[in-house]
C-alpha cells in the first residue's frame, strides 16, 4: 500500500542473516542433544537416550547423577527464589507507589540499584558478605536462595508498579464511596486486580532464577549446590557427552514454559488497563542476562 | 461511610492511615539493605582491610577511619603500567569493539522488524526475542561446540578445501570478541526496537512530504529519534560486559584474553587468601562502569516517574 | 564474622602479635555477638596488622613437634562411641563414595559429608567456629596453622591401632607433626609432569637434567596446560629455575619465575586448568600438561570410548634419573576439629581409614595413594590398580626424603601476596 521507501532487501537480508546466525548454533546444540552416538559433531541418528537413558548407564539427564542434582538444584532455587521475592516485591511495590513521605525516594533509588549493578558486582559483594560479616550463612543453597532473591525483588516492583500505575486509585476509591473500609478496599479490590501482575511475577522470577548463572556460581558449596548454568558452564570445554546438550535443552524448554506464562499474564493485564504491550515486553526482556 | 476521608494528616487519599504504606514497603526495604547495601559496602570494607596472619586471609575493616589503603594503592599502581593495566585496556578494547559490533548489526535488524517487516513482523519479533529465552551459557556452549577441532566449523572448512585450520578456541582476539556480540546483541536489540517502535510512521511521512529523502528522513528525523534507544541498549550491553568472565574463559581460556572479570573470579572464588585484591578490583570495575550505572539508575527512575504521572 | 586484632590494642602498644588465644575467644565471641557487634566494639582504637605468628613448621631434614596445649586434651581411652552422624568436611571428590557405606555399616553410624573447593575458606570457616565437623582432611602444609588457631584436638592413638600397624614409618611419624600428635595421613601425591608419548617425545623429559624445561619447549606449543592453582604453578617455575627451597624465594627470585611463565604465553599459548592433566590428556586436549601423580593414575578413566590406549606418562623431578631439579611431595591427612561432637567415632572412622582394604578401596576410586605398608607399587601394579606406564606417578617412602624432594611449607601474608602478584603476571598475557 504506501510502499514509498522502496523495497527493504537490504535490511531483510541482514535481518535473515542475523536470525540464522543468532539461532543455528542453538539449533545445532539441541539437534545433538537427540544423537544416538556419543559426538556431539558428527550425527548418528535419533535417540532420546542422553535425556532418559538406562539408569544403570548414568549418562542421561535423568540417571547421571551430576546432571540429574544440577536440574533438582537450579528447580529447587527457583521455587524458593519465587516464592519470597514475590510477595516481598509486590509489598515493596504498592509501599513505594503510594508511600510520599520522606525516604520514599531513597527507597525508590534503593530498589532500582541492583536492576543497574553488574552481576559479578553483586556476586563479589554477597560472596564477601556470607564470608566475613553473616557467616552464619552457608554456602550454596541457603547464600544463592538470598542472592536470587535480592536480585529479583526489583523486577517484581517493577512488573507490578507498572500494573498499580495503570489500576490508579478509582477503583479503591469507589469501593469505599461504597462503604468499604480502606482495609476492605485493599484487600478486595486492590490485591485481586493485581493478580494477573502477580503470576507475571512469580513467572519472571522463576525464569530469572534459574537462568542466573554469576550468583549461583559465586555463591557455591559443593557439587550438589552447582546448578544448570554452572553445570553448563563447567562442562563446556570437557567435550562432554550430549547429555550436557540435554540438560541444557530442558532448561531452555522450562525458562520458555516460564516467559510464556508470563507474557499471557502481562497480556491479559494489558488487555484490561491498556498498558503499554512493548513496555512489559521490555521488561520482561531486559535484564535476562 | 468513610467519614475519615480526605481530613486529618494521618489519612491519605483513599484514607488508609499514612504509616501503611512505608509499613508495605519496610520488608523490602530492610531486605535490600542487609543483602545489598551492607554487601556493597563490604566490598570496600575487604578492599580497604588487613590480612589476617596466621589464616591468611583478609580482614575486612568496617570502620573507614582504620581503612588501610595498601592493597588498594598497589593496585592501582598495577593499573596505571602494570600487568593489570594490560588487562583494563584489553578489557575496554573488548567492550567498545563488541559493542560497535552490535549497533552495526543490531541496528538494521532491529529497524527492519520493527518499520518495515509487513505482515510477518510478529514472526520476526518472535525470532529475535528467541534468543533471550535460552541461557546464555547454553548459547556460548553451542559456540564451544561448533567450534572445537573436530567440530561443525572445522568440518565444513574442510569439506570446501581448507586444512590447515587453528584451535579456534586457544585464544583468539575474534573469536572471544565475536562471542561477546553473538552474547549480548539481543539485549541491544530489544530496548532499540522498543524505541524505534514508539515513533509515529506520521513524523517520517512528515518528513517526505516537506521533499526529505529517504536518506535525509533517516539521518534527520529517524535516527535522532532512535538515539536514546540506541544509548540504552549500549548501557545494557556494556554494563554486563565489562564484567565478563565466563565468555573468554569459555571461548578462549588463554591469558592472552583474559579480561577484568576473569581476574576478579580468579582473586575471589580461586586464590581467596587475595580476596582483597578481588574486591580493589571490583571497585576498579565499578568506577569503569559508574556512569553508565548512572545514566541507566536515572532513565529508570525518570521513566518510572513519568509512569506515574 | 571477624575477630578484630585491634581488641587488645589498648592495653599494650607494641605490634599486635596473634596468639592462639585470640583464635579461641574469636571462636567464642562468633557465637555470642551479633554480627555487626565486633565492628563497633573498639572503634576508637587504632590498628595495625602483626605478624609473628609463632607456627611449627617442619621439613623432612627438620621434622617437628606440634605443641600440645593444656585447654585442648585429647579424649581419654575406651570411651563409648557416640550416637551418629558422623559429620565429615573434605575435598570435594575426595573419598571414594562407596566407601561411605561401608564405613557407616562397619561403624554402625549414618555418616554425613560436606565438602569444599578452597582449602582457605575450609580453614576460615573452621575458624570461625560456626561449623561443626568430626573428621576434617587438612593438607600437611595447613596443620601448623590448625594447631596454632586451636582448630584440631589431640588424637588418642590407643584408638588408631591401624597407625603404627599400617603405615610407612615416614607417615606414622611424619615431619610436619611428629608423633602424629593431631593427624594420621590420608593421601599423599607427588607434581610433575604430565604427558602422552604419542604427542611428546618422551626424550624431551626423561633422562633430562631439568625435565620441568619441556614446559618452555617450543615444539609442544598450543598444546601445553599448567595448572590453575598459583603455589603450585609458582612453585614450578621457582624449581625450574633452580632454586632450592620456593618458600623462602627472595622477591628477585619470584620475579625471575613470573617472567618466565609470562614467557608461557606468547611461546607456547599456555592454557591454565584443573583437568587438563586427567580429562585433556586422554581426549588429546593437551599432549603435555603439569600434574599431580593422582591425576595420571586417574586419567586411565577418561579416554573417549572408554578404553584406555595407554599413552598416558608421568615424571616426578624429585626422583627422574639424571634429573638435577626438585620436585614437589606432600599427603594430606586426617584430623579431629577440637569442636566435635564425636571424637570417638572419628578416631574410629581414621583408624577404618588406615586399614590396607579399606585403604586400597579407596584409592581404586581416587587414584591418590595411601601411604601404607602393604600397598606397595608393585602390588598396585601387579594387582592392575595402576599400570606400570605409570609406576612414576606412584609415591615411595623414600620419596620424601630425597635431596630433589621438596616440600611445601605454610606462606606468610606478604610472601603470598609477592607470590599472588607474580600469579597475575602470568594469567594476564
Amino acid at each position: 500500500m504506501r510502499n514509498q521507501w522502496g523495497k527493504p532487501r537490504g535490511l531483510l537480508l541482514v535481518t535473515a542473516l542475523y536470525v540464522l546466525w543468532s539461532l543455528i548454533p542453538v539449533a545445532i546444540a539441541i539437534q545433538f542433544s537427540f544423537n544416538a552416538g556419543r559426538s556431539r559433531s558428527s550425527w548418528q541418528g535419533f535417540s532420546t537416550q542422553w535425556y532418559v537413558g538406562e539408569p544403570a548407564d548414568q549418562l542421561s539427564v535423568l540417571y547421571d547423577p551430576s546432571l540429574r542434582s544440577a536440574l533438582a538444584q537450579s528447580l529447587v532455587l527457583a521455587l524458593i527464589t519465587m516464592l519470597i521475592a514475590t510477595p516481598l516485591g509486590v509489598a515493596l511495590a504498592i509501599g513505594l507507589a503510594r508511600w510520599r513521605g520522606r525516604g520514599a525516594k531513597s527507597s525508590n533509588f534503593l530498589m532500582l540499584f541492583p536492576l543497574v549493578t553488574p552481576e559479578i558486582v553483586m556476586g563479589v559483594a554477597l560472596f564477601l558478605v556470607f564470608d566475613n560479616l553473616y557467616d552464619f550463612v552457608p554456602f550454596g543453597t541457603v547464600a544463592q536462595a538470598l542472592g536470587h532473591i535480592t536480585f529479583s525483588i526489583s523486577f517484581v516492583v517493577i512488573i507490578v508498579r507498572g500494573r498499580l500505575l495503570a489500576i490508579g486509585r478509582d477503583y479503591e476509591e469507589a469501593a469505599m464511596d461504597l462503604g468499604a473500609s480502606p482495609n476492605d478496599a485493599m484487600r478486595r479490590v486492590l490485591l485481586p486486580l493485581l493478580t494477573p501482575a502477580l503470576l507475571a511475577s512469580f513467572a519472571i522470577v522463576f525464569a530469572l532464577s534459574i537462568d542466573d548463572f554469576v550468583i549461583s556460581q559465586f555463591l557455591l558449596a559443593g557439587a550438589d549446590t552447582v546448578t544448570i548454568p554452572v553445570r553448563l558452564y563447567s562442562g563446556a570445554r570437557l567435550a562432554p557427552p550430549p547429555s550436557l546438550n540435554a540438560l541444557a535443552t530442558v532448561l531452555m524448554v522450562i525458562t520458555i514454559g516460564a516467559i510464556v506464562l508470563a507474557g499471557l499474564a502481562m497480556k491479559y493485564v494489558g488487555k484490561r488497563f491498556g498498558a503499554d504491550e512493548g513496555s512489559a515486553l521490555e521488561t520482561v526482556g531486559r535484564f535476562e542476562i | 461511610m468513610p467519614t475519615n476521608l480526605a481530613s486529618g494528616a494521618d489519612y491519605d487519599t483513599v484514607g488508609q492511615k499514612r504509616w501503611v504504606w512505608p509499613a508495605f514497603a519496610i520488608p523490602g526495604v530492610v531486605w535490600l539493605c542487609l543483602l545489598f547495601l551492607v554487601p556493597f559496602y563490604a566490598i570496600f570494607a575487604v578492599a580497604m582491610g588487613y590480612i589476617d596472619p596466621i589464616l591468611n586471609r583478609p580482614v575486612p575493616e568496617w570502620n573507614p577511619f582504620y581503612w588501610n589503603l595498601t592493597v588498594f594503592a598497589e593496585v592501582l599502581g598495577d593499573l596505571f603500567g602494570g600487568q593489570l593495566g594490560q588487562i583494563a585496556l584489553r578489557t575496554i578494547a573488548y567492550v567498545f569493539i563488541a559493542s560497535a559490533l552490535c549497533v552495526v548489526i543490531g541496528y538494521p535488524v532491529a529497524y527492519f522488524v520493527s518499520r518495515r517487516a509487513g505482515r510477518w513482523r510478529w514472526l520476526w519479533l518472535l525470532l529475535i526475542l528467541a534468543p533471550f529465552w535460552i541461557n546464555y551459557l547454553m548459547r556460548m556452549m553451542s559456540w564451544v561446540n561448533l567450534l572445537s577441532p573436530e567440530g561443525q566449523v572445522n568440518q565444513f572448512l574442510n569439506a570446501i578445501g581448507i586444512q590447515n585450520l587453528p584451535d579456534w578456541l586457544a585464544g583468539h582476539h575474534l573469536v572471544v570478541i565475536l562471542g561477546l556480540v553473538y552474547g549480548y546483541i539481543p539485549f541491544f536489540i530489544l530496548p532499540l526496537f522498543a524505541a524505534l517502535d514508539r515513533i509515529d510512521d506520521a513524523t517520517l511521512e512528515a518528513s517526505r512530504d516537506l521533499g526529505a529523502s529517504n536518506s535525509q528522513t533517516f539521518w534527520r528525523v529517524t535516527w535522532p529519534l532512535s538515539r536514546n534507544g540506541v544509548l540504552g541498549g549500549l548501557v545494557i550491553i556494556m554494563l554486563p560486559m565489562f564484567g565478563d568472565y565466563y565468555t573468554p574463559n569459555l571461548l578462549s581460556g588463554s591469558p592472552r584474553t583474559r579480561m577484568l572479570g576473569n581476574t576478579i573470579d580468579q582473586f575471589i572464588n580461586q586464590t581467596t587468601s587475595q580476596g582483597s585484591v578481588g574486591a580493589a578490583l571490583t571497585i576498579v570495575l565499578m568506577v569503569f562502569v559508574a556512569g553508565l550505572m548512572l545514566y541507566y539508575l536515572f532513565s529508570i527512575n525518570r521513566a518510572t516517574e513519568e509512569a506515574r504521572r | 564474622m571477624t575477630y578484630h586484632p585491634r581488641q587488645n590494642w589498648n592495653r599494650s602498644r607494641r605490634q599486635r602479635v596473634y596468639t592462639r588465644r585470640d583464635f579461641l575467644q574469636r571462636a567464642a565471641l562468633v557465637g555470642v555477638v551479633l554480627p555487626l557487634a565486633p565492628s563497633f566494639l573498639a572503634a576508637c582504637a587504632r590498628r595495625d596488622a602483626g605478624d609473628g605468628a609463632e607456627l611449627a613448621v617442619g621439613t623432612p631434614a627438620n621434622p617437628v613437634q606440634q605443641p600440645l596445649f593444656d585447654d585442648n586434651p585429647a579424649i581419654e581411652s575406651g570411651l563409648e562411641a557416640e550416637a551418629g552422624p558422623l559429620k565429615l568436611y573434605n575435598w570435594e571428590d575426595y573419598i571414594n563414595p562407596e566407601i561411605i557405606p561401608i564405613a557407616s555399616e562397619a561403624l554402625g553410624v549414618e555418616i554425613e559429608e560436606a565438602t569444599f573447593f578452597n582449602e582457605e575458606d575450609a580453614l576460615a570457616r573452621m575458624a570461625s567456629g560456626e561449623v561443626q565437623y568430626d573428621v576434617w582432611f587438612p593438607t600437611s602444609q595447613r596443620v601448623p596453622v590448625a594447631v596454632s588457631a586451636g582448630l584440631i584436638q589431640p588424637l588418642n592413638h590407643d584408638y588408631l591401632p591401624n597407625l603404627n600397624a599400617n603405615v610407612w614409618p615416614q607417615l606414622a611419624d611424619p615431619y610436619y607433626d611428629q608423633g602424629a600428635r593431631y593427624t594420621a595421613p590420608y593421601v599423599m601425591y607427588s607434581t610433575g609432569i604430565g604427558w602422552r608419548n604419542d604427542m611428546v617425545d618422551s626424550a624431551d623429559i626423561e633422562g633430562q637434567a631439568n625435565p620441568w624445561d619441556v614446559f618452555w619447549n617450543p615444539d609442544y606449543a598450543g598444546t601445553m596446560g599448567l595448572l590453575d592453582s598459583f603455589t603450585d604453578t609458582i612453585a614450578m617455575a621457582l624449581l625450574r629455575n633452580g632454586v632450592a627451597d620456593p618458600s623462602q624465594a627472595s622477591e628477585a627470585e619470584l620475579e625471575a619465575a613470573g617472567d618466565a611463565l609470562v614467557e608461557l604465553v606468547e611461546l607456547m599459548n599456555v592454557r591454565y586448568t584443573i583437568d587438563g592433566a586427567y580429562v585433556g590428556i586422554p581426549e588429546g586436549r593437551f599432549g603435555l600438561h603439569h600434574a599431580w601423580s593422582g591425576d595420571l593414575v586417574n586419567s586411565a578413566y577418561y579416554w573417549p570410548g572408554g578404553e584406555d590406549l595407554g599413552y598416558a606418562r608421568y615424571l616426578w623431578p624429585g626422583s627422574a634419573a639424571g634429573s638435577t631439579v626438585k620436585g614437589p611431595i606432600s599427603n594430606d591427612t586426617m584430623a579431629i576439629p577440637a569442636n566435635a561432637e564425636r571424637p570417638v567415632l572419628a578416631h574410629q572412622f581414621i583408624n577404618f581409614m588406615l586399614d590396607a582394604g579399606n585403604a586400597l578401596t579407596n584409592f581404586e576410586w581416587l587414584g591418590y595413594q595411601p601411604p601404607q605398608n602393604d600397598l606397595t607399587p608393585d602390588y598396585l601394579i601387579e594387582n592392575e590398580y595402576a599400570s606400570e606406564d605409570l609406576r612414576p606417578a606412584l609415591v615411595l617412602p623414600e620419596d620424601f626424603e630425597r635431596e630433589t624432594a621438596w616440600v611445601q611449607g605454610p606462606l606468610d601474608a606478604a610472601t603470598e601476596a609477592l607470590w599472588a602478584d607474580q600469579w597475575t603476571r602470568a594469567t594476564s598475557g
